[in-house]
């Protein structure tokens, strides 16, 4: 029976779109959820699930179901608008609070005189506060701190005012508005679209650098605190092995493309679509080109990694930021003289310094590389 | 009005009924959160429905008045608030118990001169505070091997609150170790971010100037502290 269930789950999980496939896992959706307790294969075939939304969609036939006007009404008491105090506790409760760690979430400084209602008003003060003074001057660089709030080079709020808008506003005592000003820029570390009219665009240590980003009152809190915009990846720094993978990667890609677009000019040409031969030809032009010069780049690499006592590079002992540099200055060197065919090993790069030695996160101009590097299917299992 | 079985406006008969006739209502209300940014995968969609018939289901019954609207509304919101906070939770639990998970079973090498003696006896101080519950969970999943299912079925509880208990025990533990001045200073921003902040392992990584190998080695050395403690202290 179990292996039974295990295959209904996994045809279900390979294919949500195939009726027998749906059919099949309705019929025994009770067996299967029972069954998902105890089984650590599914467990398996459930992480690797690439199309969930498509597996809820499948699922949901059959039973009960609710009909469009039911549905309406659910919609509009789910949400929770900024300007609907009953409701603010819902979504501080519901939504903020669980995606917060531990120590923030226990709010243990504040949490014995504090609601939740009173923790959102805290919020929103500082949100209005802040939107308030750099709405005026839009083009200077926000930066909320500890220490109040500075536009441009100017401090244009301190500590003291923050707090005191806190207590007016939230109606908290004196002594509770510094925690939760505190705690306020620590979940906005977190949260990134914390505040209703800014947004976080990066964490400078105790600060963090803000953009105006007004939403009005009626934006939903549960679609604004969703966990799924709350913290930005960045990616941490790479080993000149692990740089030298990533490249490897690009060149087998590279490699295949060739390959691809070689038997397609040939077979425009048998066709005889000589237009088609000509446009094949250009493209085949570039990714040979691109081919070579990440070859040239691999060959810099392998040299410098080369240098290195191979024990240290496993172990990851060795001086990693100065070897850095000097690939990414190989990698430039490279790039240059290829700079018209080849501009994303340019900016690949350029970003990787500026990420790695100036504490800036990209600004994804790299995209392209980083799509190039992602081998498809076909190519890696040849690798 | 609502299609299907009569049972939609007035209460079930029984939890039989409403497993079958709820089920793939309140998988598409996953589905339906799923596409507002609240995304699981649907085995651990189906866990949380579980969870929501075992834990909320009597006071829902209990409460419903049907003067006031269907029983299949009153499920569908109900859920929709229940599972919320579970979903995100999960998603940071996920966090950190994945990179906990695979430092368990692919342990990181170690070199000659770790972990040292310092390291080894602040976790194991740290281990030994653990209220009981905690240290028996944690125990499981690091000394015996039991995976998350494997707790839930011996201690009776959901694996969600297997993954609350493992969570909480880490953080504890990190919250020992920042107050313990004898924790060697390399490891000790990594376990507070990992394991108190409750951040991704990577974005540490990012954030304290280590490259992966970095990271997964002294995150190997926690780990193999902790295993440590665990085998010496034996269940308590």
């Amino acid at each position: 029976m179990s292996t039974n269930l295990c295959e209904i789950w996994a045809a279900l999980a390979a294919d949500p779109a195939n009726p027998s496939a749906i059919e099949k896992a309705r019929a025994e959706l009770v067996a299967i959820m029972q069954h998902l307790e105890d089984c650590e294969a599914c467990q398996q075939i459930d992480d690797g699930m690439a199309n969930p939304q498509q597996v809820y969609d499948a699922l949901s036939g059959g039973g009960v179901t609710l009909s469009k006007d039911e549905r309406e009404t659910i919609a509009r008491m789910d949400q929770v608008v900024a300007d609907d105090r009953k409701s603010i506790a819902r979504a501080v409760e519901e939504v903020l609070l669980p995606s917060l760690p531990m120590d923030l979430a226990e709010l243990r400084t504040v949490e014995e005189r504090i609601d939740r209602v009173q923790l959102f008003r805290a919020i929103d003060a500082v949100n209005l506060l802040v939107f308030n003074y750099a709405s005026r001057e839009p083009r200077k660089r926000i930066v909320l701190s500890p220490e109040g709030l500075r536009l441009g080079k100017t401090v244009a709020a301190e500590r003291k005012t923050m707090l005191a808008e806190i207590v007016r506003r939230a109606r908290v005592g004196q002594d509770s508005a510094g925690p939760l000003f505190d705690w306020t820029i620590d979940v906005a570390k977190i949260c990134r679209q914390l505040f209703s009219d800014l947004r976080v665009s990066k964490v400078e240590g105790d600060s963090l650098v803000l953009l105006l980003d007004p939403q009005g009152p009626g934006a939903d809190l549960l679609e604004r605190w969703r966990p799924d915009v709350i913290e930005p990846q960045r990616a941490p720094i790479e080993t000149p092995v692990e740089i030298y993978m990533q490249l490897n990667e690009i060149y087998f890609v590279n490699e295949q493309q060739v390959a691809m677009l070689v038997a397609a000019k040939k077979g425009a040409i048998q066709l005889g679509r000589s237009g088609l031969g000509r446009k094949i030809e250009a493209q085949l032009k570039k990714s040979r080109y691109e081919a070579i010069t990440v070859k040239k780049l691999l060959g810099q690499i392998r040299a410098g990694i080369g240098k290195i006592d191979p024990e240290q590079v496993i172990m990851g002992a060795f001086d990693a930021a100065a070897m850095k540099k000097q690939l990414y200055g190989r990698i430039l060197k490279v790039g240059r003289a290829h700079a018209k065919s080849f501009k994303p090993v340019m900016t690949f790069a350029k970003d990787r310094l500026k990420q790695d030695y100036l504490g800036q996160t990209t600004t994804g101009s790299h995209k392209g590389m980083a799509f190039r590097s992602r081998k498809p299917p076909s190519v890696r299992g040849t690798v | 009005m609502s299609k299907g079985p009569s049972i939609t406006g007035s209460v079930p008969a029984s939890l039989d009924e409403v497993y079958e006739a709820f089920t793939p209502m309140l998988l598409s209300a996953v589905g339906s959160l799923a596409r507002r940014g609240y995304g699981i995968n649907p085995g651990e969609a189906l866990d949380v429905i579980h969870d929501f018939y075992l834990e909320a289901l009597p006071g829902l019954f209990e409460h419903f008045d049907p003067s006031k609207g269907k029983f299949s509304t009153y499920l569908y919101g109900s859920f929709l608030q229940f599972a919320r906070p579970r979903i995100v939770r999960g998603i940071r639990w996920k966090a950190i118990l994945v990179p906990f998970d695979e430092a368990i079973d692919h342990p990181a090498p170690i070199l000659d001169d770790y972990p040292p003696v310092e390291l080894e006896a602040s976790v194991l101080l740290a281990y030994k505070r653990l209220p009981k519950t905690l240290r028996a969970t944690l125990d499981a999943r690091l000394d015996q091997g039991q995976s998350e299912r494997a707790i839930a079925k011996r201690f009776r509880v959901s694996r969600y609150v297997v993954r609350q208990r493992l969570a909480e025990a880490l953080g504890r533990i990190a919250v020992a170790i920042s107050h313990d001045e004898t924790f060697p200073e390399d490891l000790r921003p990594l376990a507070i971010r990992l394991w108190r902040d409750q951040q991704p392992l990577m974005r540490v990584a990012a954030d304290l100037g280590l490259s992966r190998q970095q990271a997964r080695l002294q995150y190997g050395r926690l780990i193999h502290s902790l295993s440590a403690a665990a085998a010496s202290l034996g269940n308590p």
